[in-house]
């Protein structure tokens, strides 16, 4: 364990100790951190909670391929321990040193694709975070890519022109020339984990799962945190101190994705973003509801762990899981248990987690051709937005055309993520048909109870709670 | 002749006319052809601030450092209405890093939004300021914050206008909830006479939502004492209005006070007057002898610095069965806030459509909420959600298509005045704009498609002034390389200002846009233009920078004249050089000119240009949209807009459709889901942040095509131009609304336009 943590910045390995007197604590945001330094300006402060992207920095960190992978990041949610062992790219970093503009910045600049310019650098780092991957350069690609960042004065056009071209033109660029170099270096910083201990603040990174349970014991008191993006907030808006922080996003157990004859197991510490990669081939439905979770910069960051620990009741993971009959895996130091997500889950923002346990895995089992699997989600906007109401639908057949069994899952209808159990069950021994889905929605609509809040009032969860199972009757059937 | 002089100028800024005396200029130009004839102005030129902007290294008033500078926050009323009764800084005081800290009790009384005070120890709004924090960070700022023991005593608050007005609503200031006491009227014909003469009446209530401006760069100051000298670096749109107002704040002459603005991350109205935070963190400063940055967060973005109104408007309109207007009526109730603002809705049923019998009463009501200020195209907004509704109902009563009905009606001469216009050609946007969206492909029969999801077109016009005045001024100076600076007291907030004053000067001085800088921005060394809102900038700015420079040209043949002991008649002048073949061909540079001058800098200063008397200024304009709703879910997807302008002259192609592009999509997001939320049972805003005030993103962007139908408008100046920046966004939700009408059958009469709420009328 060292105390220091060490990252790549401005071409050079930095060191921070947080030593008595350091201006910065271990949950300095690194957006604090760069707009401390006078070369970084250009790192924006839009909103200080992941929704507007003007702090958006590239993360690199090594592969196995001796490689580095790019992440566009809010660097508003990022607390500074976290870049340990990455290399962090601002906009101030992708021109040369004879002021040669990048190429994503250089189109930018011809489209006209600034025009404040205020959210311009945060922009040029997501589309610079995307040229260094090899995703497309298909316009929903890029929407994707650009949904985490707002501008309020363009209107987007011309940042999507820019972006068409740039990405179009991928070419080497002087990353490329000295990714190896900066791979090799970020990899003789410490693999072994990191333990900062200051008058205020402790704040451990253990390096296995085993260290994490000894961490656990050692602090109870502790808060578990991987991706974060929920957890910075206490610290950004309510101004939370929080004095213990174990940080599991170094454990390598938890970050594994792995296939076992009949399921895909995925750590808990697995980001949102590398779930969705995994999951578009064999669970379409997750793939779809994990692409409008938050922007891809919070994707990058938040864990498929965190956000079904978190239990909230319009979580945009659990729905879908329940649905795709997850199971979901805890251990504490000894033992281990698994247990269905529906059990998992129960109640607002609770679980069946105890005291020193931790969610470790997430087991997927795979579909058979009998089984229909749809996910919806309603929200007020498109993208970045969290669900009004969001619905999962599995439906089982067996050897004719009844349903032999029906799981109709909801988000946002109840305090908690709910299975719709009369319309399941009526559901049950019947046809897939258009009468028997609307019979089942009217159903569906007298189950719940839902609130009215500023998302929307109660009739309208109600109401098209029910028709997204007429929608998916509609989607499976191949009608509009 | 004189070449300038002074005149009584009257012109529209934002929802008033202003009248103010002002130097012109009285040369007359030789009005420019058509853009394809220019070398410069019109062309797509890229903005000459990009390099600055997608580097990173634009620096805002955000980003200014000073050497010991400090960091202040603010403490904001946590509740809707009440009053101090005590105040405790002593523990916030003793925190190690806090260096001063003011509240009523220790600032000067200094009089802000009429009869209240920089600190006031009765607060009218959750956000309402009630402390003042200096430290040495940020955070410790913020710990300061939660350390100040406040004891309020709560009062009865009421959030909405309606309530407001009732006689037993809780009282926010000693004159009523009404603002200046009465409601606004006028009236022309008879309106009754009109109602009698029509053979169909309609009469249908519309509400629009408080819309938050939410620019992504956050209200902010740094500001620095120099003894008595104060320099304030200010994200704002009128850097003299903000030097007027603090130096009035703090009792020091203008003289004394520099307001510096380079860079800024949007504005929108909301920056168009002085915050209380400069003259707060100016009065710490002066205390603590450090300087002081002070940087709003999103929430107090979403509080306290300005909205648009809501409006709550009952419209009457009446029609003969052949379609021809005789009356229009308008009630409206509009939440000012906390504090005097204006919240009108009434100029789109005053000027867009000609109709002889007009009346209209409006109410800006108190609320316990954040005041509203101007948001691009103030009143207009929300008036043509309404306007544009009414008259796509009244046609369909009369059986007549909506475009038809609009051209009948159609203003040919300014109706309020009886003037004619410098120039009109909506007629022109129509067909332009209906041809592009296939205006004959809209549903015959509105809500006729049969499937969940329905395709529907609709349209609404838009009338807005934005043809500027005087004053506005610009210094051009020409350096002895040739080199050229243009310095105006204008600002760029992100429009595009510093490129089009290049354009301007490149085509009268026939040299590359590259050579010319353009400065703006600095009350020291700038001299005065307007504030940059009412889209007025560059109408009234661009005239001035052409004055100049043609001044600057007639110089520099005065010197080539001189020069080369050569009437004008016998000199030719291109790109930049002089040129004759008299005695003998001989070639000078304006640089080489200049360099022959004794003064190392030539200088001109220009001036706009009265306006035509007895003469309308406005620009004109049409959106169509074409919208899919899902009849399941709700969901609206505005797959295209049309957007056909007459704007005058364009100066540059890709800073207009920049302009329009973005004026669009914020009428999206106020058409779809911005919407301030306050709780009713606490008086608390509910969706302080960009989490839960939802502003559109890449993805809710639709096709969008844009046709500008205007060459020139040579009455008004010699630029011929006109503003762009409100005019875009004036008729998207009209459009949208009508185009979800054409879709579903329904009628949506509220914004903005959730699921919920289609989905409600759906099932109704």
């Amino acid at each position: 364990m060292t105390q220091q943590i060490s990252f790549i910045l401005d071409g050079r390995v930095h060191q921070l100790g947080f030593e008595p007197g350091s201006p910065y604590t271990p949950i300095t945001t690194v957006l604090q951190y760069l707009r401390s330094l006078p070369n970084h300006k250009g790192v924006k402060e839009g909103c200080a909670e992941g929704d507007c992207g003007a702090c958006t920095v590239v993360l690199a960190e090594p592969s196995a391929d001796g490689k580095l992978n790019y992440k566009a990041v809010n660097s508003c949610l990022l607390f500074l321990p976290k870049l340990h062992g990455k290399q962090l790219i601002t906009v101030e970093n992708l021109q040369d040193a004879q002021g040669t503009l990048h190429p994503v910045q250089q189109y930018v600049a011809d489209s006209n694709g600034a025009q404040c310019g205020f959210c311009t650098p945060g922009i040029v780092m997501s589309l610079f975070g995307h040229y260094k991957t090899d995703l497309s350069a298909e316009r929903e690609e890029i929407e994707d890519t650009l949904s985490g960042n707002l501008c309020r004065c363009t209107g987007y056009q011309p940042i999507f022109d820019a972006a068409l071209k740039a990405l179009d033109e991928r070419k080497e660029d002087r990353f490329s020339q000295e990714e190896q170099d900066v791979a090799a270096q970020l990899k003789t910083i410490s693999q072994s984990g990191v333990r900062i201990e200051t008058t205020t603040h402790y704040y451990s990174f253990p390096a296995s799962l085993q260290e994490a349970f000894t961490e656990m014991e050692a602090h109870p008191g502790a808060l578990l945190l991987s991706g974060a993006t929920d957890v910075a907030l206490k610290v950004t808006k309510q101004h939370q101190q929080l004095p213990e922080i174990i940080d599991l996003s170094l454990v390598p157990e938890l970050k594994k994705i792995e296939t076992t004859g009949d399921m895909l197991r995925i750590g808990g510490g697995v980001s949102v973003n590398e779930v969705l990669e995994a999951a578009q081939k064999p669970f379409p439905a997750l793939y779809k509801i994990a692409k409008r979770f938050g922007s891809k910069q919070i994707r990058h960051l938040a864990t498929v762990g965190g956000n079904l620990a978190g239990a909230s009741p319009i979580g945009d993971l659990t729905p879908v899981l329940m649905a795709l009959k997850a199971r979901v895996r805890v251990m504490r130091a000894k033992e281990q248990r698994t247990m269905a997500l529906d059990d998992f889950i129960t109640g607002y923002r609770q679980t069946a987690l105890q005291e020193g346990e931790l969610l470790t895995h997430i087991e997927i089992p795979f579909l058979s051709e009998q089984i229909k699997i749809g996910a919806y989600k309603i929200s007020k906007r498109r993208d970045l937005d969290i669900a009004t109401v969001s619905a999962a639908f599995r439906l089982e057949f067996g050897a004719g055309k009844q349903i032999s069994e029906a799981n109709l899952v909801y988000g946002g209808m109840a305090a908690m993520t709910k299975h719709a159990r009369q319309a399941e069950d009526f559901l049950q021994g019947k046809e897939w048909n258009r009468t028997h889905a609307e019979a089942a929605a009217r159903l569906i609509r007298d189950e719940f109870e839902p609130i009215s809040d500023a998302r929307s009032g109660a009739d309208f969860r109600r109401i098209v709670a029910g028709n997204l199972l007429i929608r998916f009757w509609a989607d499976d059937a191949g009608t509009k | 002749m004189a070449e300038n002089k002074i005149i009584k100028s009257k012109f529209f800024f934002e929802e008033e006319e202003i009248e103010q005396l002002a130097e012109v200029s009285e040369r007359k130009y030789r009005p420019w052809p058509n853009n394809d004839k220019l070398k410069v102005v019109g062309k797509g030129i890229t903005r000459l601030d990009g390099y600055d902007k997608v580097s990173g290294s634009a620096t805002y008033a955000f980003d200014v450092i000073l050497p010991r500078m400090t960091f202040a926050k603010t403490l904001r009323c946590p509740h809707p209405h009440a009053r101090i009764k005590s105040i405790d800084t002593s523990k916030a005081e003793k925190i190690k890093g806090v260096l001063g800290i003011i509240t009523y009790l220790n600032a000067p009384k200094i009089k802000w939004y009429g009869n209240s005070f920089l600190f006031d120890p009765h607060l009218r709004y959750e956000g309402d300021e009630v402390a003042c924090v200096a430290a040495v960070s940020e955070a410790i700022a913020e710990q300061a914050l939660k350390a100040i023991k406040v004891e309020y005593e709560l009062l009865p608050f009421v959030v909405d206008a309606r309530k407001a007005l009732k006689k037993d609503a809780p009282k926010l200031h000693k004159e009523g909830n009404v603002v200046r006491g009465k409601p606004s009227k006028y009236n022309r014909g008879d309106l009754q006479n009109g109602l009698k003469e029509a053979d169909v009446v309609i009469e249908q209530t519309f509400n629009t939502q408080v819309e938050i401006h939410n620019p992504t760069e956050p209200h902010g100051s740094v500001v620095n004492w120099n003894g008595d000298h104060l320099t304030i670096w200010d994200s704002t749109q009128g850097v003299f209005r903000v030097r007027s107002q603090v130096a009035a704040a703090l009792g020091l002459p203008e003289s004394n006070v520099r307001v510096i603005k380079k860079y800024m991350g949007g504005g929108f109205g909301s920056k168009l007057e002085a915050g209380k935070y400069t003259v707060m963190a100016a009065l710490l400063a002066k205390t603590i002898g450090r300087p002081v940055r002070i940087a709003l967060d999103r929430r107090e973005m979403n509080l306290a610095v300005g909205n648009r109104p809501d409006s709550f408007q009952t419209l009457k309109g009446a029609v003969t069965k052949d379609g021809r207007l005789t009356a229009l009526y308008l009630k409206s109730i509009g939440s000012a806030g906390a504090y005097p603002a204006g919240t009108g809705c009434a100029w789109p049923l005053r000027s867009m459509y000609d109709c002889p019998n007009v009346s209209v009463e409006e109410y800006g009501v108190y609320i316990n909420a954040g005041r509203a200020r101007a948001f691009r195209a103030p009143g207009h907004v929300q008036g043509f959600f309404a306007l544009e509704q009414l008259i796509d109902m009244l046609a369909e009563k009369v059986n007549m298509d909506p475009l038809e009905f609009r051209l009948q009606n159609y203003a040919h001469e300014e109706p309020n005045w009886h003037i004619p216009y410098t120039s009109k050609l909506l007629k022109q946007a129509y067909l332009v704009g209906a041809k592009s969206i296939g205006w004959e492909q809209r549903n015959k029969v509105a809500g006729s498609q049969s499937g969940p999801i329905k395709t529907g077109i609709g349209m609404s016009s838009q009338i807005w002034w934005g043809g500027g005045g005087p004053p506005a001024y610009a210094n051009l100076k020409l350096n002895r390389d040739g080199s050229v600076q243009i310095i105006a007291g204008s600002q760029d907030l992100g429009t595009g200002t510093y490129t089009i004053l290049a354009q301007v000067a490149s085509e009268v001085l026939d040299i590359p846009v590259e050579k010319i800088e353009v400065i703006l921005g600095d009350t020291d060394t700038a001299p005065y233009c307007g504030s940059s809102g009412g889209s007025t900038t560059a109408a009234s700015v661009t005239p001035a920078v052409r004055d100049a420079a043609e001044q600057m040209m007639d110089k520099l043949y005065s010197a080539a004249m001189a020069q080369f002991d050569l009437p004008k008649n016998k000199i030719k002048y291109a790109k930049g050089k002089f040129s004759t073949v008299e005695p003998k061909p001989r070639v000078l540079t304006i640089g080489q000119l200049a360099r022959k001058m004794g003064e190392r800098v030539l200088e001109t200063v220009g001036r706009r240009e009265a306006n035509p008397k007895g003469y309308a200024i406005n620009s004109f304009g049409a959106q169509f949209a074409e919208v899919a709703v899902d009849t399941n879910t709700g969901k609206i997807k505005v797959q295209k807009i049309v957007a056909a302008y007459d704007i005058g002259r364009v100066l540059n192609r890709l800073t207009i459709d920049n302009q329009i592009h973005g004026g669009i999509i914020q009428g999206l997001g106020f058409a779809l889901f911005e919407d301030r939320i306050l709780d009713r049972n606490t008086g608390k805003m509910l969706n302080a942040n960009f989490h839960d005030y939802k502003v559109p993103t890449i993805k809710d962007t639709p096709e969008i095509e844009i046709h500008i139908v205007s060459e020139t408008d040579n009455r008004l100046s010699n630029t011929g131009v006109k503003g762009v920046g409100e005019p875009a966004m004036i008729p998207t939700p009209a459009a949208v609304a009508n185009a979800v009408y054409n879709a579903i059958g329904k009628r949506i009469t509220s914004l903005p336009l959730t699921p919920d709420k289609i989905l409600m009328a759906l099932q109704s």
